[in-house]
């Protein structure tokens, strides 16, 4: 089991470089810089844990799954386990863009289609009559029952 | 298919080699080698030339400085084993065309190792230049700078410690070392 123990400790890698055990920083700048022309992978193992005050990982593809503590996160620290992908940093692409591609959610109306949403919902403010339970008193002529559970109205 | 002995057991059956001195000489150190320890003593920073590096485990190379702190380059032409310790009270660094193990432990300010080609002269090796690999499996220790290890391809199973510097690990085809 390697252990590598510094104030900071930088790895470059072009080609092959194992250390599968514990990688420590200490003291008020602590850091660990992996950077790796292609790819860094931190395996999910016992022995394997990184603990710094700022991971900072640079390469094409970075695979972060093993444990990852903070240097006063005590005997049971919180594990940070994720997987970063950035662009390829050799072109300077990196920094602040990485690319992320969200799927719509409820919090994300905006991407959400306006058909797709219940009729109480989606109808126009201004044209919502005011009595209630009429089932198209007032906008008769601009709606149509669809289903049962709502109604269609046209712009 | 023949298996490879360990390194502690081939050791054990050749037995603790002779100290050795470097091949060069220099007015800028001084080398005296008995039993399994060796002396060196620094006057100016020095450069110094191996045929083959093999310090066997029990032995000792102890570095001093004189009249100031200096550092000592060792240039090892073959495989540089390191099974012993060696203990340095100036920057140490080593330099290998071969490959390069760790198994002893290696105390000095800072530490610099590499097998890497230093010159594109450097292209033709023993086998193939990218199978030179670079192994710790014991301790390298700077008392107050770095600890650099240089190579294609390094694996570490030891300890590397850098209690007031940086911890260096780079992997290449070629380096500057400056």
């Amino acid at each position: 089991m390697g252990t590598l123990k510094a104030p900071i400790i930088e790895i470059y890698s072009d080609s092959f470089i194992t250390n599968s055990g514990l990688i420590e920083t200490f003291g008020p700048t602590s850091s660990v810089q992996l950077i790796a022309a292609n790819g860094i992978a931190h395996n999910e193992a016992p022995e394997s844990v990184i603990i710094t005050d700022s991971l900072i990982p640079q390469g094409q593809v970075i695979l972060i799954k093993g444990s990852v503590q903070g240097p006063n996160d005590g005997s049971n620290p919180g594990e940070v386990s994720a997987t970063f992908q950035f662009p390829d940093f050799v072109k300077g692409t990196f920094q602040g863009k990485k690319k992320t591609t969200l799927k719509p959610t409820q919090f994300s109306s905006s991407t959400i289609s306006k058909n797709r949403l219940p009729s109480v919902l989606n109808a126009d403010k201004k044209k919502r009559s005011s009595t209630l339970a009429t089932r198209g008193g007032s906008v008769k002529k601009t709606s149509k029952k669809r289903s049962f559970f709502g109604l269609v109205t046209k712009d | 298919m023949m298996k490879r002995l360990p390194p502690f057991l081939i050791a054990i059956l050749i037995g603790p080699l002779a100290a050795q001195c470097p091949s060069n000489s220099s007015a800028h150190f001084m080398c005296t080698a008995s039993g399994g320890n060796t002396d060196i003593t620094l006057f100016q920073n020095a450069d110094l030339n191996w045929d083959g590096f093999n310090l066997a485990a029990g032995n000792t190379m102890n570095i001093t400085s004189s009249g100031g702190t200096f550092a000592s380059t060792h240039i090892v032409s073959g495989p540089a084993q390191v099974f012993g310790d060696i203990i340095a009270d100036g920057p140490f660094t080593m330099l290998s065309n071969h490959i390069l193990t760790v198994d002893g432990l290696i105390t000095a300010p800072s530490i610099t190792l590499s097998n890497l080609p230093l010159s594109s002269d450097e292209s033709v090796y023993e086998g193939n230049q990218r199978a030179r690999n670079l192994l710790i499996r014991g301790n390298l220790t700077a008392k107050n700078g770095d600890v650099a290890v240089l190579s294609h391809r390094q694996t570490n199973f030891g300890i590397i410690e850098a209690n007031s510097g940086k911890v260096i690990l780079a992997s290449a085809d070629t380096a500057t070392i400056s």
